[in-house]
């Protein structure tokens, strides 16, 4: 029975957009104005170069990616079972683990179609500009991110700010107790989320590190694994 | 088909720790064939028991089982037709787009949706209201709606919780009518109210929870040679021959019309009657006055 599960995938991707287009695209815009002012103020003294451009747009890109994919997680689980959308839902025959796994996904796509977006204001503004790699780099930001925000959405209302937390504090916490110097600092580098392997990108043009790729896939598989685990075996009901 | 044996629930609290049992030795079979009512004050345990037939809820002591399966394997596997207590549907969806997307969730056949939405749709009257969105559906109707979407898989469970509530008297009786269609050999029907005249009409047998024990299941609602019930015989008009023919008959004073209280076996009372009408006595009316159920769950919950 589960195997109707994909077909209810384009409903939820068009619930998705519908519930949550409308802020993507408020942030999209938001955060791409002042770029999209300075780059038009740059092309009216001359063309930009095109490397320029995408450096512009790459920065814009970047710039609204942790809001996206706040906006695009939160709640992704415990918003069903808070208001109660669970019961109706698990009532029938599918598995509610492959139910939220095509969640995150919608999610994704939702993420990335907010991305496209900005790329083709971009376009339109500015000049077509197209930066590296950045549907792999957007991508894995996404899962590196948004896959902690997916795992706290099980058990924490405040899921989107707990995992900001997590992946702002991270950085600082690896600064503070360096890999290299204590257990203190490896047990900590293992915990948090990579976030110091996107400040730089994970796809560079050159010279892919293929263990960071690795390790930020491992940890969002991790992340999802959990929260997939957490609507497993985690009884969706609670005293009234 | 489901079966609870040595079912507690507890819920336990942080701030303040506090432990509240929900549930205590629940230990009862519900079979196929069977509408199976639930009853009880607020907080007796009905809702959470109805949990953990579904598996939103995990026992905290003894087993739960659906066909020998637990009740979430069973229901990731067939289904459950459910209607909850409370109805929560995102309340952006419209009614149509609502059951298209339950629909395809219960496993109907992309050629089958739309008819069988189509009928659903009419058979709860929810016609007028098929474009609106959630948020615009009266208490009522939402219910019917929650009522619809259980109706769209053929599932051999069917569970209600408070069904009518919200419901107007038409579409009470129409539940009813529903409920009397859904009767199927292989299919299991549970309802958990607080209504008893609904249970009594509706239910086999029905369970009746207090303070998340079972205190008794009380049988059918037809009445059996040798009980001893309570009835109300409304007449025609005076008959000297009321208390020689019924001995303990009680006047019903605030009545409009000549009402009488009468207790007995009903075998005897249908002989009794018998006689009276021989005599000339005219009966209007001869009901119970008080049902079975309501008696047994007065004394099950200790009232009198």
């Amino acid at each position: 029975m589960t195997a109707t599960l994909p077909q209810y995938f384009p409903r939820q991707l068009r619930d998705m957009l519908l519930t949550r287009g409308a802020a993507m695209l408020v942030i999209a815009v938001v955060f791409t104005l002042p770029i999209l002012m300075v780059a038009l103020r740059i092309s009216q003294s001359g063309a930009i170069p095109q490397s320029g451009a995408a450096a512009l747009l790459d920065g814009s890109l970047r710039g609204t990616s942790p809001f996206l994919v706040m906006v695009a997680t939160y709640g992704i689980i415990g918003e069903d079972i808070r208001r109660g959308y669970f019961r109706f839902l698990f009532a029938k025959p599918i598995s509610p683990v492959l139910y939220y796994a095509q969640a995150f996904l919608a999610a994704l796509i939702a993420f990335l179609a907010a991305q496209l977006i900005v790329v083709a204001v971009f376009a339109l503004v500015v000049e077509p500009a197209w930066p590296e790699r950045w549907l792999l780099e957007r991508t894995a930001f996404f899962l590196s991110f948004g896959s902690v925000i997916f795992a706290l959405s099980r058990v924490l209302p405040i899921d989107w700010l707990i995992g900001w937390l997590l992946f702002g504090v991270g950085s600082e916490v690896r600064d503070w107790y360096p890999v290299s110097e204590s257990l203190r600092g490896k047990i900590f580098n293992v915990i948090f989320p990579p976030s110091h392997l996107m400040e730089s990108g994970l796809f560079p043009v050159e010279g892919i590190e293929w263990g960071h790729v690795a390790w930020v896939v491992g940890y969002a598989a991790m992340c999802l694994a959990i929260g997939l685990s957490l609507v497993r075996f985690m009884p969706f009901g609670t005293q009234r | 088909m489901i079966e609870f044996v040595e079912v507690s629930k507890d819920f336990r609290n942080f701030l303040p720790p506090r432990t509240t049992h929900a549930l205590e030795g629940l230990t009862v079979t519900i079979e196929r064939g069977e509408v199976f009512g639930i009853a009880g004050p607020n907080g007796a345990g009905k809702t959470t028991m109805l949990a953990l037939a579904l598996g939103f809820l995990e026992p905290t002591r003894g087993t739960v089982r659906i066909d020998g399966e637990r009740p979430r394997r069973h229901v990731e596997k067939a289904g459950v037709a459910y209607v909850s207590e409370l109805v929560s549907i995102p309340n952006w969806w419209t009614v149509t787009g609502a059951l298209m997307r339950y629909s395809v969730l219960a496993g109907v056949e992309q050629r089958d949706r739309a008819r069988m939405v189509r009928e659903a749709i009419e058979r709860l009257g929810l016609e007028e209201h098929r474009s609106k969105r959630i948020k615009q559906l009266s208490k009522g109707n939402l219910q019917r709606l929650g009522i619809t979407q259980a109706l769209l898989s053929d599932s051999d469970l069917v569970v209600f919780d408070e069904p009518t509530h919200g419901l107007d008297p038409l579409w009470t009786q129409r539940f009813r009518d529903i409920v009397t269609d859904l009767r199927r050999e292989d299919r299991a029907i549970v309802i958990a109210s607080h209504n008893l005249d609904e249970l009594e009409r509706l239910a086999d047998r029905v369970a009746i929870l207090d303070r998340g024990s079972l205190s008794r299941i009380a049988g059918s609602h037809h009445a059996v040679s040798g009980e001893i019930l309570r009835y109300r015989l409304v007449l025609a008009g005076e008959h000297e021959s009321v208390a020689a023919m019924f001995p303990g008959a009680q006047r019903i004073d605030n009545a409009r019309q000549v009402a009488y209280d009468v207790s007995g076996d009903i075998e005897d009372l249908n002989a009794r009657l018998e006689r009276f009408l021989a005599e000339g006595g005219r009966v209007q009316a001869f009901f119970p006055a008080q049902s079975r159920l309501e008696v047994a769950f007065r004394e099950a919950v200790g009232e009198e």
